[in-house]
């Protein structure tokens, strides 16, 4: 009995053995040689009465369990695919380049002097005739810009500081806010829309830039923002030597890129179609920052308490009405609105309904005209 | 007493091993009892050769048919349904989105598509052994997995009023209309052509059968007339026995065949091609209404959006006429009202333009997700149950068709075997009276 017993103690060492050595070289098969081990036992305490040779039941009960575990280790599983990850629809990732040399563009024209208000009413009348022939004002936007302009989820309106505005020059031709039709435009497609006669007025966030000068009009300025970083608490992003490295989201054809292009050395830039994409490449950890406008950082802020604006003042980014080039009597017009704003106490108002998280109302910003 | 018996042999024993053997090899061949020994042991063996070529070439056909019944279509069908729910899924997601508030008729259609398209999944998956299209199913579903994620963070988004909610909406759904249609298309495309291929193969014309068949119908005919020539016999009993059988055989698996190719090729031609094009429709028709949904969004993609509806309803109207043009189609009395059921979604969809070009999105929407006789949900709606329910009677009459071209081959294996073996009895029955004259 007691030799059977220690019999049995070093069978189920071999087993023991038996499973560490199986055990790595075919690590999901424990089950089966568990289970052959335990089979084992048993084959051994009969043998044991039988009066057999120790060493031939380890050498059995090693053979068992190795034959047990040999098969299935042997098939291999098959290769795992790996998917991309979600990404917003239409992102990009430009390709690697090196820095921009600081711009100095802006210095060569006087970007923010516009031209200076009709003095009468029957000239401003005049002016916007056509417009009020078609009983609508034609305004190009985007949604995806979260307190200048965006999709209002409860009303499905859009609204916005930017559509505000657009009210209040629809207000002034035809007395009323709501006469106004939005066209959505990407930010690439502004100036074209322009041109185009696609719409009169872009109220869409837009930077007055010496380039765009050449191509459209600009109001006066209405609002100045200045681009700065948006990056999740947890990062050490602190600036723009930070962003080196990293991947950066911004949105195509605006002034934006251009600024992230003058780091050095020229972080992954990730282009998509609007801010709000920017956000959802940030939480779906496509991107590490976003660089823009603090007013467009603040909108994408206040959806997502786990992310910080930082940095200091990267650009100043003055915006603008946009208007056909051409049409120099709709941009005094325009400019006779914001003055109106200005004085009365609308621009207030309205910064005060939407844009608080930036920190109490400032004046609004002084106009400059060039004549 | 002893009794002495004579050697019956006078000749010397050495006499008897001559080279020169008594007769020829294959002598009796020559004779007349080896001849018809022979042409019956020819005879017999044609006789089992058609018995076997029948019956293989039956039981082959019958178990490509049971294939096609039991694995292959049922493969196609689950195919076509998860391609067809994945759109319902897209179509009704959009539609939830921009219904704000999420009306609970409209919250249970994209969660009853999002359960079907799981269950045809799963369906799919238990048939499936070709490793690509294996792994396309794979990707489908974990695509399918990730979807439904974004759809959720777009609903809880819009639901605590962030905008940012539009933005996942549109990653979803340019992930569904980028890559997990055209994956589910190009499987379904894949496992509906296997049904073809399989149905096309059992309506192939059965040469082996045909020769063997009419070698041997031929030789019975050369033989019986060797016979009476050579027997002065006109009628030999078993050979006109053993040809009847032959001839009752050809005449019952001939039309067996017959039938059954002709269930397989309309089973191939009229339903499986209805089936494909009423798919085809309502896929059409859910891509037709995630678009007219997804304008409404609003993201600058509606001109795109937009040219993209006409383009589907003008592809769906010109496939709707063309296949009630067809002589040959599936009466699938469901579809006769398609075309007005198209025009009326089209004329509330130009109302919802109508609104959009005043900027009234309000309107729009309201005639988007309305209920009212004139809005679009309505029209839509009664289009996809059409459909759904031609799509469910294109694919009874399909499994009908193959159905019947296998039950019409039952009993012909056996009973060709049998007739077939019975004609090489009689022939030999028939055969042995004229052996044994010559004996």
């Amino acid at each position: 009995m007691s030799a059977c017993a220690k019999n049995r103690q070093t069978v189920m060492s071999a087993c023991a053995k038996n499973r560490q050595t199986v055990m790595s070289a075919c690590a999901k098969n424990r089950q089966t040689v568990m289970s052959a081990c335990a089979k084992n036992r048993q084959t051994v305490m009969s043998v044991c009465a039988k009066n057999m040779l120790r060493r031939t039941l380890s050498v059995l009960a090693a053979t068992v369990a190795l034959t047990a575990c040999g098969q299935p280790a042997d098939i291999a599983a098959p290769p795992l695919p790996t998917l991309a990850p979600p990404s917003p629809a239409g992102m990009e990732q430009l390709p690697a380049r090196d820095a921009l040399p600081p711009d100095e563009s802006q210095s060569t024209c006087d970007r923010t002097a516009s031209l200076r208000p009709f003095p009468t009413k029957a000239q401003a009348d005049a002016a916007v005739a056509p417009i009020r022939d078609r009983k609508r004002l034609l305004v190009g936007l985007d949604i995806g810009s979260n307190l200048f302009s965006f999709r209002d989820p409860v009303t499905g309106e859009i609204a916005g500081f930017d559509v505000d505005i657009a009210g209040e020059v629809a207000r002034d031709i035809f007395g009323t806010p709501s006469a106004v039709e939005y066209r959505i435009l990407s930010s690439a497609d502004r100036i074209t829309a322009l041109q185009n006669n696609a719409v009169d007025i872009v109220v869409k966030t837009m930077t007055i830039t010496c380039e765009r000068r050449k191509l459209v009009n600009f109001s006066t300025a209405y609002f100045v923002a200045a681009q700065r970083i948006l990056a999740s608490r947890e990062s050490d992003i602190a600036g723009p030597s930070d962003l080196s490295g990293k991947r950066v989201c911004v949105v195509r054809g605006t002034t934006s890129l251009r600024r992230v292009q003058e780091i050095d050395p020229v972080p992954t830039i990730v282009t998509v179609v609007s801010w709000a994409d920017c956000l959802v490449a940030l939480q779906q950890r496509e991107v590490d920052a976003v660089s823009t406008d603090d007013a467009i950082l603040a909108g994408l802020v206040s959806q997502d308490p786990h992310l910080h604006i930082v940095g200091p003042n990267m650009a100043e980014q003055p915006y603008g009405i946009g208007i056909n080039l051409a049409n120099t009597p709709l941009v005094r017009f325009v400019n006779g609105t914001l003055e109106r704003i200005r004085t009365d106490g609308t621009w207030n108002t309205l910064y005060r309904k939407w844009l608080t998280v930036l920190g109490p109302a400032p004046t609004p910003p002084a106009p400059r005209y060039l004549d | 007493m002893t009794v002495e018996l004579a050697h019956p042999s006078t000749e010397p024993l050495a006499q008897r091993t001559s080279t020169e053997p008594a007769h020829p090899r294959w002598w009796f061949v020559n004779t007349t009892p080896g001849r018809i020994l022979t042409i019956g042991v020819i005879l017999a063996t044609l006789g089992i050769l058609s018995a076997f070529a029948i019956s293989t070439t039956i039981n082959e056909r019958q178990h490509q048919l049971t294939t096609v019944l039991d694995h292959t279509e049922p493969l196609a069908f689950a195919a076509g349904q998860l391609y067809t729910t994945l759109s319902v899924a897209d179509a009704a997601a959009s539609t939830a989105f921009i219904a704000g508030a999420e009306p609970r008729p409209v919250r249970q259609r994209y969660e009853q598509a999002i359960t079907d398209a799981a269950v045809a999944v799963t369906r799919a998956s238990s048939g499936l052994t070709d490793p690509p299209l294996v792994e396309m199913l794979g990707r489908i579903n974990a695509r399918l997995a990730v979807y439904t994620g974004l759809i959720e963070t777009a609903r809880t988004n819009n639901r605590m009023g962030n905008p940012v909610g539009s933005s996942y909406l549109s990653e979803a759904s340019g992930l569904m209309q980028d890559t997990i249609l055209p994956d589910a298309q190009r499987l379904y495309e894949a496992t509906s052509a296997r049904v073809d291929a399989e149905t096309t193969a059992s309506a192939a014309i059965p040469a082996p059968v045909i020769i063997v068949v009419a070698a041997t119908l031929g030789f019975g005919i050369f033989a019986h007339r060797w016979l009476a020539r050579r027997t002065r016999r006109r009628v030999n009993v078993g050979l006109v026995a053993g040809g009847l059988a032959i001839a009752v055989m050809i005449v019952w698996v001939g039309t067996a065949l017959a039938i059954s190719t002709a269930g397989s090729r309309a089973a191939k031609n009229t339903a499986s091609d209805s089936l494909r094009t009423v798919t085809g429709l309502a896929i059409t028709a859910q891509q037709a209404r995630a678009d007219e949904t997804l304008s409404l969004i609003r993201r600058g993609d509606e001109d795109v959006r937009k040219r993209s509806y006409y383009q589907r309803v003008e592809q769906m109207r010109q496939q709707l006429r063309d296949y009630q043009a067809r002589t040959d189609n599936v009466d699938t009395s469901s579809l006769a009202q398609a075309d007005q059921l198209l025009e009326r979604w089209r004329q509330a969809d130009e109302r919802i333009n109508d609104y959009i070009a005043v900027g009234n999105y309000q309107a729009a929407t309201q005639v988007a997700l309305g209920t009212g006789e004139d809005a679009s949900t309505p029209a839509f709606d009664k289009l996809n149950d059409a459909l759904s329910q031609g799509i469910q009677e294109s694919r009874k009459q399909l499994r009908y068709d193959i159905l019947s071209a296998r039950r019409v081959l039952s009993g012909t294996t056996v009973g060709g075997a049998m007739l077939s073996a019975g004609a090489a009895l009689a022939v030999a029955l028939g055969l042995w009276p004229r052996m044994s004259e010559y004996r």
